[in-house]
């Protein structure tokens, strides 16, 4: 999905959990999810986190208790206005109930990892500049050859009003954005992974993405900025415009991304990762780093860096 | 043990069907996106769990069969209700529904760190979510009272709940290299 859909969905997704969706708005939230498959597991992820929330925070329907059916059919409806707020201390009343159950979770997921590493290696792709400590420029395209981070206008900076790198020296910068939508600022990089496996017998199944982030509070919130990871497969070199990749591209195979909230906290940085399942004759990935504010208060974005950007190839 | 029947009265059955009502709402309005109707839909879905209760196998999956009992009632309230009403068209539906067949794992672990992952959230974050699904709550409500557009306060919603959602998927020990 490009980054103009992707932007749309999200835009539609939540407009759908704010019960404000147009018959238009419905009309073309269909079509994303026709056209891009993957977003239909984003879509049932965020509504039911939305689900979850409102059941959090508005109260469950009480289910009935077996004394109180006696013959009735139907369980009672609970009013709008017979809502009751449940507390965190209601969860609280039986700890050892979500003790056993974090706990079934852990094992579960213990035994499911072990499994799936005694099966699998992990591989560390090494980016170009994945340190941006060459202060070679982010280019605006990728028309010299698929190398090297490209994208929106980004700086390779040192410490920057207080923010120190990550590692080494240098970071960069999101500075502004090269086109629509302007709230968003990226840079992406290319892997072309036919060359990263030339010669061998490996082929990657999944892949995982990550890299720091960090911003400097100020009279822009801090918290309503976002910093995401954002991975997507191709299976061919599109014949026109390589470097315009992934936002004027043919659809993705397959994408992946993931977001997190801006801290106020300078001292340290955070962490987004995003993991993706590689489709079959997956060819190239396209790993985006991007931050994003909700409306653009001046031309370039006031404080937003990114550091030790990573990628690592699951093989089987 | 094998041929054992589930007693409806039984203390396990109820409280898997409490402990399981917040995820179950929340599978039935990622498939429709009606609040009302999706509380509706969980009643129905609660009386007929409740009617099935010998059906299901002590053991197995109570989420994964009490949340398939909540799909079709989903795919039927369809059937009767009007076109210009529905969020997803009829292809979509089924592909969606197919998917959350698979997601059960997920619900399960979703519903299990939610607490913590609220927690976690700012607090200025945590009470905007109080106050948008709190009863009679609002986007439009919110926004007013912030002297914010309608806008920026659903946006600010999504990038809440999509903090949420990383927090939510992380696994439950660490990466392993």
């Amino acid at each position: 999905m490009n980054t103009s859909a992707l932007d749309q969905f999200g835009h539609l997704l939540a407009r759908l959990s704010d019960g404000s969706l147009t018959a238009e708005e419905s009309i073309l939230l269909n079509e994303i999810l026709k056209e891009f498959p993957a977003s239909q597991e984003h879509l049932l992820d965020h509504m039911f986190v939305d689900g979850l929330l409102e059941q959090e925070f508005c109260g469950a329907p009480q289910a009935a208790m077996p004394g109180a059916l006696n013959g009735e059919t139907s369980f009672p409806r609970p009013s709008k206005d017979s809502f009751f707020r449940r507390s965190a201390s209601s969860l609280r009343r039986h700890p050892w109930r979500s003790s056993v159950t974090t706990l079934a979770c852990a094992l579960v997921m213990a035994m499911t990892w072990f499994q799936f590493l005694q099966r699998s290696v992990l591989y560390r792709l090494d980016l170009v500049n994945s340190g941006f400590e060459s202060a070679h420029p982010i280019v605006a395209d990728v028309s010299g050859g698929l190398s090297g981070w490209y994208g929106d206008v980004a700086h390779i900076v040192g410490e920057h009003n207080g923010v120190v790198p990550v590692e080494g020296r240098r970071m960069v910068r999101f500075v502004k954005s090269a086109d629509e939508p302007r709230q968003m600022c990226e840079v992406n990089q290319i892997i072309d992974l036919d060359k990263a496996f030339a010669g061998s017998t490996k082929k990657p199944t999944a892949v995982e993405a990550a890299a720091l982030f960090n911003a400097i509070p100020g009279r822009e919130s801090a918290s309503e900025c976002s910093f995401g990871v954002t991975i997507y497969a191709f299976n061919v070199l599109p014949s026109e415009h390589p470097e315009s990749w992934p936002v004027q591209a043919d659809p993705p195979l397959s994408f992946s991304g993931r977001q997190k909230l801006a801290d106020d906290d300078v001292q340290s940085w955070q962490e987004v990762k995003a993991s993706l399942q590689l489709p079959e004759h997956t060819r190239y990935l396209v790993i985006q780093l991007s931050a994003t504010r909700p409306d653009h208060q001046g031309e370039e974005f006031p404080g937003q860096f990114a550091d030790h950007a990573s990628v690592s190839l699951v093989c089987r | 043990m094998l041929g054992e029947r589930v007693d409806r009265t039984s203390d396990d059955f109820v409280r898997l069907l409490t402990a399981s009502q917040p995820a179950l709402y929340a599978c039935i309005l990622s498939l429709l996106p009606d609040r009302a109707a999706a509380q509706d839909i969980l009643q129905e879905t609660n009386v007929t769990l409740w009617h099935k209760a010998e059906d299901f196998e002590p053991g197995s999956n109570f989420m994964a069969w009490a949340a398939r009992i909540a799909r079709y009632h989903v795919l039927n309230y369809r059937r009767k209700a009007k076109r210009d009403r529905l969020v997803f068209n009829d292809e979509l539906i089924a592909e969606l529904s197919s998917r959350q067949e698979d997601r059960v794992e997920d619900v399960s672990r979703y519903s299990a760190r939610l607490q913590y992952c609220l927690e976690k959230l700012p607090v200025e974050h945590r009470e905007l979510l109080s106050k948008r699904y709190a009863p009679g709550g609002s986007v439009q409500d919110l926004a007013a009272a912030r002297g914010q557009t309608v806008g920026a306060v659903s946006q600010l919603l999504y990038r809440i709940r999509e903090a949420l959602l990383n927090c939510l998927s992380q696994p439950a020990l660490g990466d392993a290299t």
